[in-house]
């Protein structure tokens, strides 16, 4: 009996604030402040780490994936150390956004608007769907229900991202008010290191509060101040570029006597980590007794967290190309070793043409980008529409661009770990749960194609598909009554016409299917050899009219995941239209994230 | 024992080892990291009581060790008996991360250039440890290759360490040595030019023959750094001097949940050298190309088109 003991949490109470322990490995693991990027990730940043994020061009979206890190940084009382040449980091602080519910404690949370969450936006949006498609549909479960594809009603709900709160986590609005009480009250924030979210919840349209920017520990470092520092000394605008060759005398002599930026930077950096006491081996004081590395520290301990905005930009200059690899290399000894962890945006379309390259296996870039690769343990890149050469934005409205994933961070074991727990990147974790979901071409290991949206409480990424090719509308008044249908499906009459405008409620019905489902049904008709199939309780009879799989092919957008292979082949002999060429190679190789090439 | 199923593709003449005097060379893509077969040959020389002498360029020790445990090898216990020796390349190879020094713990400082002493002494200290449990606790930290201006700095260094690792190996069965570079790249990432790290490596190849043992070194071969002229050449040349080559890359058609990706065994120009002189034994290893897939705490290869998502 005695051996048998309640496992207390102490391993979590000993966890600096805002941390959380990794379920596959035991990494510390710190939030970037977005959800589904945790998610990919594996649960979180872990502790010691690099992440690179390739800037999407034209909008700054990959600026506002680091302003999420170290917002997320100040809630959680960590230091965050900004380092930035061509915006100002001042400016970068003070434009960080509020936390949802907190600012609009007076106003709004009081006279009971609810404005937590943009899920009944979605709700909204979809019923006034509904009641543009003609049927008085208000019921919501009555919505949700398939009509006609109703064998795979009792599949498990197809997810596309996740949720907003991880599980185990639920604030409630109950908690919002609470501490907006609190905040209100005193000036420090009341809550205690294990209150503290390990992701809180953001809104884009507020502002962080004086008082937050007050108490937040921040350490800013302008590297074009720097930059003119170093070209005070030297005139290295007639440096000659050394070629790979050539460059054994510059790695020797770009000693202590040429300062240069990225050197100053590191320095920067080594310096507040060793004064804040979040390195584990170098001290302050080196001739002092070590401390004994206990846990007893670890509850009081807080996060570094590094942000760097747009290295390699062109206002940062280098001598040699390859001093941003030496300060990865160094900057990943440091943090290996350190309470901290980096987050660094790079232009990386300065670097490469990213558009006739991606086709192959979904990695960008320029040689000099993926070398960067090589140095940082996470890399991910924005990609979006509205800054995209061709038009894709407008097959996926429903997105502001993809999301491309190339590495994630192995530490401490063989696999990655968000191939164990992530949800987005299809790992084992959801992917086996479900057989509709094991059966689905079996393609995995992070090639689910990604894309993201911006609302203004989220920042979501989430598994990529294009909506259903012209809408709702534009599908109903092409629909004719190209194929009958017999007794089987006039029986499930009552609840499609409510929605069927056409007279003839059972072809009617049967025209309103989920265009992939007639798809499959002609598939099967024709891998049947046209002949007709039965049905338990009648016949159902597939004419195939010339027009029809035309039709069908037309109205067909993305078919949904579990019956893709059907599709495809069901329609393989045809692939007329390019614009339906992707699908049909997605679901053969599973491995084509470009979705732009059309 | 590291990966059963890796086991018989791999060099037959020295049963889980590889033949002395050779030299590995393993190349891999971002996608499909080669890391595993490290890790294979770590815990393999280390279960038959061989010594390993493992360079982290790109990782710390932590990550060697805890990837070890879950091989059933124990990395704390086998550097306290000498066996296995860590080299930081990480925290202070570059000149940029050179002034880390100044800010280490005083007392570490001694240690790490009496590392012979401090191991020779275990075996004293394992009987006195009851009573000086403090002292017993850190083992020493490891070696740690500092910033020089050229590579022969490094090699000097690891010539010493090897020199030392060797030197304590006194027993009835001669020990054989391996000497692991994890990884290449980094080296001429971090600005030395590729004929100086083709040098060196032709120099540890030379070094660790003496010493009864064998090169493995990892360097990366993404397709798309194929135009590079640099990273080119490290990856020919480094090649051309390998006994044995294996190739580690994704499948052409794709991620797959079955299959993480392909192993090309292939000989090196030494390993035909050396067949054309009869060193080498009829099929001793046959060259061909596998599949694998990488578990928590193992690796399956298997032959194309074998694996258990198909069967």
């Amino acid at each position: 009996m005695s051996s048998f003991k309640k496992r207390v949490p102490s391993a979590q109470a000993t966890l600096p604030a805002g941390c959380r322990l990794s379920a596959y490995n035991g990494q510390v693991l710190i939030s970037t402040g977005v959800p589904s990027l945790d998610d990919i990730l594996g649960g979180g940043l872990p502790l010691g780490t690099i992440l690179l994020i390739q800037e999407d061009r034209q909008t700054s979206y990959g600026q506002l994936l680091l302003k999420y890190f170290l917002r997320q940084g100040i809630v959680a009382g960590d230091k965050c150390l900004v380092v930035s040449g061509d915006e100002s980091p001042e400016a970068i602080v003070r434009s960080l956004m509020g936390i949802a519910g907190e600012e609009s404690l007076e106003s709004q949370v009081q006279s009971g608007v609810d404005n937590r969450d943009d899920e009944d936006e979605a709700r909204r949006e979809r019923r006034k769907k509904a009641a543009a498609a003609g049927g008085a549909e208000d019921e919501d479960s009555e919505q949700d229900r398939l009509t006609i594809a109703w064998r795979y009603s009792g599949l498990k709900k197809f997810e596309s991202g996740v949720g907003v709160r991880p599980p185990g986590k639920s604030f409630g609005a109950g908690a919002i008010s609470s501490r907006v009480n609190k905040t209100g009250s005193t000036t420090e924030p009341a809550l205690t290191p294990s209150q503290i979210p390990f992701c809180e919840q953001f809104d884009l349209t507020t502002r962080i509060s004086a008082k937050a920017l007050e108490s937040a520990d921040t350490t800013l470092v302008d590297s074009g101040e720097l930059q003119k520092g170093v070209q005070t000394g030297d005139s290295d605008l007639e440096d000659d570029s050394d070629d790979d060759f050539s460059t054994s005398g510059s790695a020797s002599a770009a000693g202590k006597n040429q300062p240069d930026l990225y050197r100053n930077v590191l320095d920067k950096i080594r310096e507040t980590l060793i004064q804040g006491g979040f390195s584990t081996t170098l001290l302050k004081d080196p001739s002092a007794p070590a401390p004994a590395p206990g846990a007893a520290g670890l509850a009081e301990r807080h996060i570094c967290r590094i942000g760097i905005n747009s290295i390699a930009s062109p206002s940062w200059r280098s001598k040699t190309p390859h001093d941003l690899y030496k300060f990865l290399h160094a900057l990943r000894g440091l943090l290996r070793f350190s309470f901290g962890a980096a987050v660094i945006t790079i232009p990386a379309h300065l670097y490469g043409t990213i558009d006739q390259r991606h086709a192959t296996d979904g990695s960008t870039t320029s040689p000099y980008i993926h070398r960067l690769e090589q140095l940082c343990d996470a890399s991910v890149r924005i990609e979006s529409f509205a800054g995209a050469q061709t038009n894709a934005s407008s097959a996926a409205s429903a997105y502001h661009g993809l999301f491309h994933v190339h590495k994630v961070p192995v530490l401490n074991a063989l696999i990655p770990s968000s191939t164990k727990l992530s949800v987005l990147l299809d790992g084992a974790a959801k992917g086996s749960g479900g057989p509709g979901q094991s059966g689905s071409g079996g393609s995995s290991k992070g090639v689910n194609n990604l894309g993201f949206k911006v609302r203004r409480k989220r920042f979501a990424i989430e598994t990529f598909h294009l909506p259903p090719e012209g809408g709702v509308g534009q599908r109903r008044t092409s629909a004719e009554p190209s194929s009958s249908s017999s007794s089987s499906l006039s029986e499930r009459k009552k609840s499609s016409s409510t929605k069927s405008s056409n007279p003839g409620p059972a072809t009617g019905s049967f025209k309103k299917a989920d265009s992939s489902e007639e798809g499959s049904v002609q598939s099967r008709a024709r891998s049947l050899g046209g002949s007709s199939f039965n049905k338990p309780s009648g016949q159902v009879d597939v004419h195939s009219v010339p027009g029809a799989s035309g039709m069908a092919r037309k109205m067909m957008g993305l078919p949904p995941k579990g019956i893709q292979g059907a599709v495809a082949s069901g329609c393989s002999t045809g692939g007329s239209e390019a614009g339906h060429k992707h699908n049909h190679g997605g679901a053969g190789s599973g491995a084509n994230s470009s979705l732009l090439d059309f | 024992m590291g990966y059963a199923s890796l086991e018989p593709h791999l060099p037959s003449s020295h049963a889980p080892l590889l033949p002395p005097g050779t030299f590995l060379s393993i190349s891999d893509t971002q996608a499909s990291d080669g890391n595993f077969l490290l890790h294979h040959f770590i815990s393999n020389y280390l279960k038959a009581d061989h010594n390993v002498v493992l360079v982290g360029l790109a990782g710390i020790l932590v990550h060697y060790t805890m990837v070890g445990r879950k091989l059933g090898v124990n990395l704390a216990t086998a550097r306290t008996k000498g066996n296995f020796q860590f080299v930081d390349g990480l925290t202070q190879l570059t000149d940029y991360a050179a002034p880390n020094k100044e800010y280490l713990a005083k007392p570490a400082e001694p240690k790490p250039s009496s590392t012979t002493t401090t191991t020779t002494t275990t075996a004293g200290a394992r009987i006195a440890r009851p009573a000086a449990a403090a002292a017993a606790t850190p083992p020493a930290p490891p070696k740690v290759l500092s910033y020089g201006p050229k590579l022969v700095d490094l090699y000097r260094a690891l010539e010493e360490i090897i020199q030392d690792t060797a030197s304590k190996t006194t027993g009835p069965f001669q020990k054989q040595l391996v000497l692991i570079l994890d990884d290449l790249s980094v080296l001429l990432n971090c600005g030395w030019p590729c004929r100086d790290v083709l040098a060196l490596v032709r120099y540890l190849k030379l070094l660790v023959t003496k010493f009864n043992g064998t090169l493995i070194t990892l360097v990366h071969a993404d397709g798309l750094l194929a135009e590079e002229v640099s990273q080119d050449g490290l990856v020919k040349g480094v090649f051309y001097e390998a006994d044995y080559i294996i190739d580690v890359r994704g499948l052409d058609s794709g991620g797959s949940r079955d299959v993480h990706g392909q192993l090309s065994l292939l000989h090196g120009p030494g390993y035909l050298l050396r067949q054309r002189a009869g060193q080498v034994k009829e099929n001793e290893w046959p060259a061909l190309t596998l599949h694998y897939k990488i578990l928590d705490n193992n690796v399956e290869v298997f032959a194309k088109g074998y694996s258990s998502g198909v069967l």
